[in-house]
């Protein structure tokens, strides 16, 4: 595998960033999703006074925060590499980028941190309703913090409300509401974090489905599986419907992306949709590496373009439109915008050096000309071009990333299935016959994991080659260290998050076989 | 200018209330199946 590793500086930075971000991944949807499970069966017992739902809130409640304390562990770090290996990015845009990771620190992570404590040990020491506000608030606190994280993702995805200066040669925050209710802000925090409801939904399922197996706390199981398959039920139609209107955002601000996630090389009116498909080794076109043929190919008519513009004629541009261009539909090709992204270079380069030899004038008169409104609109929006040399190279990984879009889709619509079943046998008092479903059950907690792994390589990987959409390339984010330095910090990552992944799930499991404990400490077996 | 946005944002605690809601109502009105124990229900069935 090593092999195939290209060990340039840009390579291993972002190998570096990838692995901090999946591991990351791995331990915060099942906090989004099961702070919230835990805030509900918590409520359950406050209004029932059944002291069940106690018992069960408790026994999620310690799972949730062996996985809530591993996840800030890999989230922190996740943070100051932006400083360590991407500071040309920090510096182009820290102005921005920096609002809502503060706002994350400040509000989210103080409130997360002051009512978790709360929400631990704060049983039988404050009231009731007291610990049950809290509880939600270390739910809604954990969401609040990925809707910061995901607001300045989606402004890397789609640049908006900022202004760039000159000067300093810095993008500008001018509005932040513009930051925050951007589209792709919007969609991208719903659909994630819905997603991460369903990945805890399934999780709660799927321990619950091991318990009844072990013929073990069964009344716990059932309530813990009902509670888990309705949440998810919604959660995963809520996250279908997030999904498509975020890629309804994409079609627009991110055309090469949906173009290769969906394997679409040539656009088309009534574009079709591929339901099923395999890439095979032999170029589609000789001109272009990452293109490649797919030896099977079920497509369904027109979907596509319904998908992408809410029309099924729409003409949807494929790969080599973008390249190319196409006049019909007025689509840019690669060359022009690499051209005017040079002039806007250009442009910049003389101003700097015209104030530099003192030549107010000529700096007057050029950075005049760099914020007109002609200029921003017909170069500078092009300006992260202008470091591109070959327009293949704005092709992002075709199969990775319509391999990693197909599962998610694949999976999240299997999710629909297995929450129904879960719900129904279970409703039906069957649940325990079902030794077969139940295996499944436990089994479907991998592939949940799958799904939102592959969600995020749809995002990150269909992306490049930007790090902030056609004004940044990763290349020229990157901080300038030597590719040895990131080699030994990959790798030492590599051993240290491993190392956590593996004492987290030994913590998980031990404690799922302890069980949930009644309230003297004992656990029912 | 923003209320796309906006309703979109308000649908996400709609979710969480909608989901508590439709849970409270499935444990009530299924609460002896739920808790039925599990050597009774083998005999029954």
């Amino acid at each position: 595998m090593l092999e195939g590793i290209d060990v340039s500086l840009v390579d291993w930075s972002r190998a570096q960033f990838a692995l901090t971000a999946m591991y990351h991944w791995v331990f915060v949807p099942l906090t989004l999703g099961l702070g919230i499970l835990v805030a509900i069966m918590e409520t359950l017992y406050v209004k029932t006074g059944n002291p069940e739902w106690k018992r069960i809130t408790k026994f999620w409640m310690t799972l949730f925060g062996i996985n809530f304390a591993i996840g800030v562990a890999t989230g922190i770090i996740l943070e100051f590499e932006f400083g360590t290996n991407w500071s040309n990015y920090s510096w182009f845009v820290g102005d921005i980028f920096g609002a809502p990771l503060a706002i994350e620190g400040i509000l989210a992570f103080f409130m997360e941190s002051t009512f978790i404590a709360i929400m631990f040990f704060g049983w039988n020491k404050v009231s009731k309703k007291f610990h049950l506000i809290s509880t939600w608030l270390t739910a809604i606190g954990a969401n609040l913090s990925a809707l910061w994280i995901l607001v300045a993702n989606g402004w890397m995805q789609k640049p908006t409300g900022m202004v760039f200066n000159p000067e300093t040669a810095r993008m500008e925050m001018v509005s932040f509401w513009d930051v925050l209710f951007s589209p792709m802000a919007v969609h991208k925090f719903l659909h994630t974090t819905s997603s991460g409801f369903v990945l805890a939904s399934i999780f709660v399922i799927g321990v619950s489905a091991w318990f009844i197996l072990k013929g073990r706390e069964i009344t716990f199981a059932r309530k813990s599986i009902v509670v888990g398959a309705i949440f998810g039920l919604l959660s995963i139609f809520y996250t279908i419907l997030t999904g498509d209107s975020s890629a309804r955002t994409i079609a627009h601000d991110q055309p090469m992306k949906f173009a290769s996630f969906e394997g679409l090389y040539n656009g088309s009116e009534g574009a079709g949709l591929v339901a099923l498909g395999f890439i095979s080794q032999n170029k589609a076109d000789p001109s272009n590496e990452n293109l490649k043929d797919f030896s099977v190919k079920i497509e369904i008519p027109n979907i596509l373009s319904y998908m992408a513009f809410l029309n099924w004629d729409a003409f949807v541009p494929g790969v080599n439109d973008l390249i190319r261009g196409n006049e019909k539909y007025g689509v840019m090709s690669a060359e022009d915008k690499i051209k005017r992204g040079k002039i806007a270079i250009e442009k910049l380069t003389a101003f700097k050096e015209a104030k530099k030899g003192g030549n107010k004038a000529a700096a007057d008169s050029l950075k005049t000309e760099i914020m007109s409104k002609d200029f921003q609109n017909g170069y500078f929006k092009y300006f992260g071009y202008g470091y591109i040399s070959d327009p293949h190279t704005l092709v992002p990984s075709v199969p990775l990333s319509f391999y990693s879009f197909h599962i998610m889709v694949v999976l999240g619509f299997y999710f629909i299935l297995f929450f129904f079943f879960a719900l129904f046998y279970t409703l039906k008092g069957k649940v325990h016959k079902k030794r077969k479903f139940l295996w499944i059950a436990i089994w479907t907690i991998p592939l949940a994991y799958i799904a939102s792994q592959a969600g995020w390589i749809v995002a990150e990987v269909g992306r490049q080659p930007w790090v902030i959409q056609d004004l940044m390339p990763t290349m020229a984010a990157v901080t300038k260290i030597s590719s040895g330095a990131v080699q030994v910090t990959f790798w030492l990552f590599a051993i240290i998050f491993t190392t956590l992944l593996i004492a987290e799930l030994k913590i998980m499991l031990r404690q799922i076989k302890i069980g949930p404990k009644t309230e003297g400490g004992a656990s029912h077996v | 200018m923003y209320w796309s946005s906006i309703l979109w944002f308000i649908s996400w605690p709609a979710l969480v209330v909608l989901g508590y809601q439709l849970i409270k109502l499935v444990v009530s009105k299924y609460q002896d199946t739920l808790e039925k124990p599990l050597k009774k229900s083998n005999s029954k069935e």
